[in-house]
């Protein structure tokens, strides 16, 4: 690449400073995309040394391009893994399956303030929905799962805590506003 | 209007809550994933979806303890109090011990010799100093490493010499006054 060429690049600094900006989003983004915080890791570490060399090509949104290549990197990866794994089970290697059940450990480190928030607006849920919210975000159990164990309709499950999301999310929206 | 547009909000929530946890068939997550790519708006719900997630799995993990803010959680839990009385008796033990023995060694006459006197100076001070190094750990937010270094209490090697030195001196100086 010639001098030229890299004196209108994306300084590091700018990328630093991009980072700062939306680095939290980003890793929250990679982590729902992959299900696995070390892989969201690796993959925000491709996509800022993208943003480095490509990025003062980029003439849409930055914050728009920036997520498209972490989704684009992230299913590169995820498709990856998936051929390396279907070429070891051809090859009879025991494989031990991923996991299917989300890993939505903290990827982002919570302030006392958001927690506090959240903590508040879950108390104003009814207790249904607080119940459907435990059970479905901290328990880790599907949809189906609760249905059966408190004996209702699916329908039923799915309504409460569309309902309970809603005011949750209120909630934070109100907070950020402030 | 203003309706449509929040139930089309709520819709992208819904949506993209049940891609982060989990809860789409494997066609209906490609799709979305494919949304994604097209559209910003996608996206940001994505991450909102997810930070909600951790939020809400963050407050029911903590709901009865106050939550440590990040720097906080990061340092292990020590009892510094407990360690800095421990370091105070330890001290005004080891100073006992070293006045008596500077007793015995330099005031075989009942007046404290210059030497003496010396010696009692360093004797204060150390004992002082630990006196002071103990005060701050029981002042609280004391460091590891300081309440290891508190835990590990010895006579220093230059104390020792000293009070040796001193003592074949004073021997030398009976020898040659006799």
């Amino acid at each position: 690449m010639s001098s030229s060429q890299d004196a209108e690049r994306i300084s590091p600094e700018a990328v630093a400073e991009l980072y700062a900006e939306f680095g939290d989003d980003l890793r929250a983004y990679l982590t729902a995309v992959l299900k696995d915080r070390e892989q969201a890791l690796e993959v925000l570490q491709v996509v800022l040394r993208k943003t480095l060399e490509q990025g003062h090509l980029v003439t849409e949104n930055l914050r728009g391009w920036v997520m498209r290549v972490a989704l684009q990197e992230a299913m590169l990866l995820r498709r990856n893994q998936t051929r390396e794994r279907q070429v070891l089970e051809k090859a009879a290697w025991k494989q031990s399956k991923p996991s299917d059940v989300p890993d939505l450990a903290l990827s982002v480190p919570m302030t006392v303030e958001t927690v506090k928030i959240v903590r508040q607006a879950i108390s104003d849920l009814t207790p249904d929905q607080q119940q459907v919210v435990r059970l479905r975000i901290y328990e880790d159990k599907t949809f189906a799962v609760i249905a059966q164990e408190l004996k209702l309709p699916l329908g039923t499950v799915l309504s409460r805590m569309r309902a309970a999301l809603q005011k949750l999310e209120v909630a934070l929206k109100d907070y950020a506003k402030d | 209007m203003m309706n449509s547009n929040t139930d089309a909000s709520n819709d992208l929530n819904w949506l993209a809550f049940r891609y982060v946890a989990g809860e789409m068939a494997a066609d209906e997550s490609a799709a979305f994933e494919q949304r994604m790519l097209n559209d910003l708006d996608t996206c940001e719900a994505v991450i909102r979806s997810a930070q909600l997630c951790e939020s809400v799995d963050a407050a029911f993990d903590q709901p009865a303890a106050p939550v440590m803010a990040p720097a906080k959680l990061a340092q292990p839990h020590v009892e510094t109090r407990p360690a800095g009385r421990r370091f105070s008796v330890a001290a005004s033990a080891v100073a006992g011990a070293l006045a008596l023995t500077l007793f015995a060694v330099t005031s075989r006459d009942g007046v404290p010799s210059h030497e003496a006197r010396e010696t009692s100076e360093i004797v204060r001070l150390w004992s002082d100093s630990a006196d002071a190094s103990a005060s701050v750990a029981d002042d609280a937010d004391a460091t590891v490493a300081e309440t290891a270094q508190a835990a590990d209490i010895h006579v220093p090697d230059w104390m020792i010499a000293a009070l040796e030195a001193k003592q074949r001196d004073a021997e030398e100086d009976d020898i040659i006054e006799n």
